[in-house]
């Protein structure tokens, strides 16, 4: 087992609310004598890590989490409010990069005011001065002055000197949102590099195919706390389910209120008087899973006697699209008549075959007449559905074939 | 171009004073060499307003860095005397050639210069690393030290001399320790008729300012640390 180069040991920030800190004198001495009401924010709350030498590291979390203000700590921009932190060796933040860039330089000088903020003296820039302006594709441009690049480009230098840093340990955070695909892919491959170089990498992103492709290990971080240290594939599980959970909730808010999307249109002969969607295990939810079993409970009145009725349900990625309906009028149960102020009750159940992804849901009931039809009550995309579950298919129909490959020898 | 103006910035002053003091207000008397003694007076006072205001909005202006890297904070503020040193080494050559123009002899005890200037610059830090760290916290800082500068100003003895003052308060007023260096560098460069607080009070009360200068930069020094380590969350 390899030494930990970066240990973290019980560690909790709390920040001042801005809204609650004095910012002059003048505050002070207003405020002498009221009681202090200061109010702490529990950012990072008791948090252990063990980072291995050698070890490319992940953090991964959704916004606010904390997980940024872990990687200043361990750089030492903040100071813990509780717990050690130790790190043992020479490090390197890419917590934004191009800090100090002055956009009044020329990109050379400011690739050599950069190289001297990571410790190298002018010599040693020079001699790697080619490499970073031919890493970073830069070349016609390094004699303009910075504020004429645009941010790309300027990205693109930082990363190329940053990489140049001869620390021991790396902290990443989230650094490759710019850059074309191109210089992306040359990231990947310096990073690549990096770690058979045996140096340790602590690296932030919200890109699971990044984390998969990298990590050795994964800390999720949520709402302060560390939910799970180890493993990458269970990590990337525990992270997914977050979000998952979010989406939920987030659509469940949506429904509340009447989306841009959703209009009832129909003659209102007839009237959906209520609508559930029901998951698997038979609960109301705004979310449903890939291939298993749902349902819909529609209770309708009519409002006049109406004739060869079909009730549906919609789903639709796009407003306009359909993807997926299912009508009992299709299935050959039809409802002959409902005579004026009857109420029906008429269930869906299926198996969902939609991939993982957020859709749109209609509800309708309409009447057929010569192959021509009327909208009696129409619940035009009223609803989003969140739907979740491993994804084995391309595009948005889910299937699960059975694929078999001749022809290789192995 | 610049540096330029570092020279001219206080010459204009130099000259807007003595044109007042020495035609108007006939301050000059019983002061030998009055333009360099004024010139050297202003010139270290610059130094000490240039290095403090300066100083003092040394962290919070370079808020950018110090929320992402974790460079020394203290190099924040010690860089950002630099400009101030720089000009105070072209000014004192003015100095000097005034001192020389109004022909003064050189003398061994122009050697002393450089302690005082020391002196001068340890105090200059230190109240600049106790403000810049104060100027994290309380933004009106910076309006209290302009009130308080331009005072100072005035109760050091700059565009005045001492003999001036009634005797009783001489003593207080050098207790300062940019007023102790100012007369210390006249004494030593310009005029021996310069009073200094050697020659207001005893010995033990002579050294005041000198501790003064030592307790600050302690004091400041310690208040530095405990609130660096604070300073990338409360810019």
């Amino acid at each position: 087992m390899a030494e930990a180069i970066v240990s973290v040991k019980n560690l909790s920030k709390e920040f001042v609310l801005p809204q609650h800190r004095h910012t002059s004198l003048k505050q002070v001495f207003v405020n002498i004598g009221r009681q202090n009401t200061k109010k702490q924010q529990r950012v990072l709350n008791n948090i252990d890590l063990q980072i291995q030498k050698g070890e490319f590291f992940g953090i991964v979390g959704r916004n606010g989490s904390g997980k940024s203000t872990l990687l200043k700590i361990l750089a030492g921009v903040y100071a813990p409010t509780k717990g050690e932190v130790y790190v043992g060796g020479t490090l390197t933040p890419f917590i934004e990069l191009g800090v100090g860039f002055n956009p009044e330089l020329t990109g050379r000088d400011n690739v050599f005011l950069n190289g001297a903020l990571l410790g190298f003296n002018r010599k040693e820039m020079e001699a790697m001065y080619d490499d970073i302006v031919k890493f970073a594709e830069l070349e016609p441009f390094m004699d303009q002055k910075l504020k004429n690049y645009s941010s790309g480009m300027q990205v693109r230098l930082a990363f190329s000197i940053a990489i140049r840093a001869k620390s021991d340990i790396l902290l990443i955070d989230e650094v490759l949102a710019v850059g074309d695909a191109n210089f992306q892919k040359k990231c990947m491959e310096t990073f690549e590099s990096l770690k058979q170089e045996g140096r340790t990498i602590i690296f932030i992103t919200h890109s699971m195919e990044h984390v998969r492709t990298f990590c050795d290990r994964v800390a999720v971080i949520d709402k302060s706390n560390l939910l799970f240290v180890g493993d990458t594939e269970k990590a990337i599980d525990v992270y997914n389910k977050l979000n998952q959970d979010d989406e939920k909730v987030r659509l469940e808010l949506e429904n509340q209120h009447t989306s841009q999307t959703s209009e009832r249109l129909g003659s209102g002969k007839a009237t959906i008087v209520s609508h559930k969607l029901l998951n698997r295990s038979g609960r109301k939810s705004v979310e449903l899973e890939t291939s298993k079993e749902f349902e819909v409970k529609l209770h309708i009145v009519a409002n006049e006697t109406i004739h060869n009725c079909a009730v549906g349900v919609m789903f639709r990625k796009d407003p306009h699209e359909n993807l997926y309906g299912i009508n009992n009028y299709y299935n050959a149960k039809p409802i002959k008549v409902i005579n004026s102020g009857q109420a029906i009750d008429v269930t869906f159940a299926d198996k969902l075959p939609l991939n993982p992804g957020t859709y749109y849901v209609s509800f309708a009931i309409s009447g057929m007449k010569d192959g021509d039809y009327e909208d009696f009550d129409n619940l035009n995309n009223i609803m989003r559905v969140n739907v979740v579950g491993p994804k084995t298919s391309w595009g948005v129909v889910h299937s699960s074939p059975n694929i078999t490959v001749g022809g290789i020898n192995d | 171009m610049g540096y330029l103006w570092s020279l001219l910035r206080p010459l204009f002053m130099f000259a807007t004073l003595y044109v007042v003091f020495v035609y108007i207000f006939n301050l000059n008397k019983g002061i030998a060499h009055y333009p360099a003694y004024l010139l050297l007076g202003i010139v270290l006072w610059n130094f000490f307003t240039e290095t403090t205001t300066i100083g003092m909005s040394s962290v919070v202006s370079r808020g950018d860095l110090i929320r992402k890297i974790s460079i020394p904070r203290y190099l924040v503020v010690l860089s950002s005397s630099t400009s101030a040193l720089i000009n105070l080494g072209l000014n004192l050559l003015v100095v000097f050639g005034f001192v020389i123009a109004n022909g003064v002899h050189p003398t061994l005890s122009w050697l002393l210069l450089p302690l005082l200037l020391v002196e001068l610059f340890a105090f200059a830090l230190a109240v600049a690393f106790l403000l810049s760290a104060l100027y994290v916290k309380f933004r009106d800082i910076s309006y209290i030290w302009e009130v308080f500068i331009q005072a100072a100003f005035y109760a050091t003895p700059i565009i005045y001399s001492l003999s001036l003052v009634s005797e009783r308060y001489r003593g207080w007023i050098l207790m300062n320790p940019v007023a102790q260096i100012i007369q210390d560098a006249r004494h030593a460069v310009v005029t021996n008729t310069s009073i200094t607080i050697w020659d207001v009070e005893r010995l033990g009360y002579a050294l005041v300012p000198i501790v003064l200068v030592i307790i600050v930069a302690i004091f400041s020094g310690l208040y530095f640390k405990k609130q660096s380590k604070y300073f990338a969350e409360n810019i």
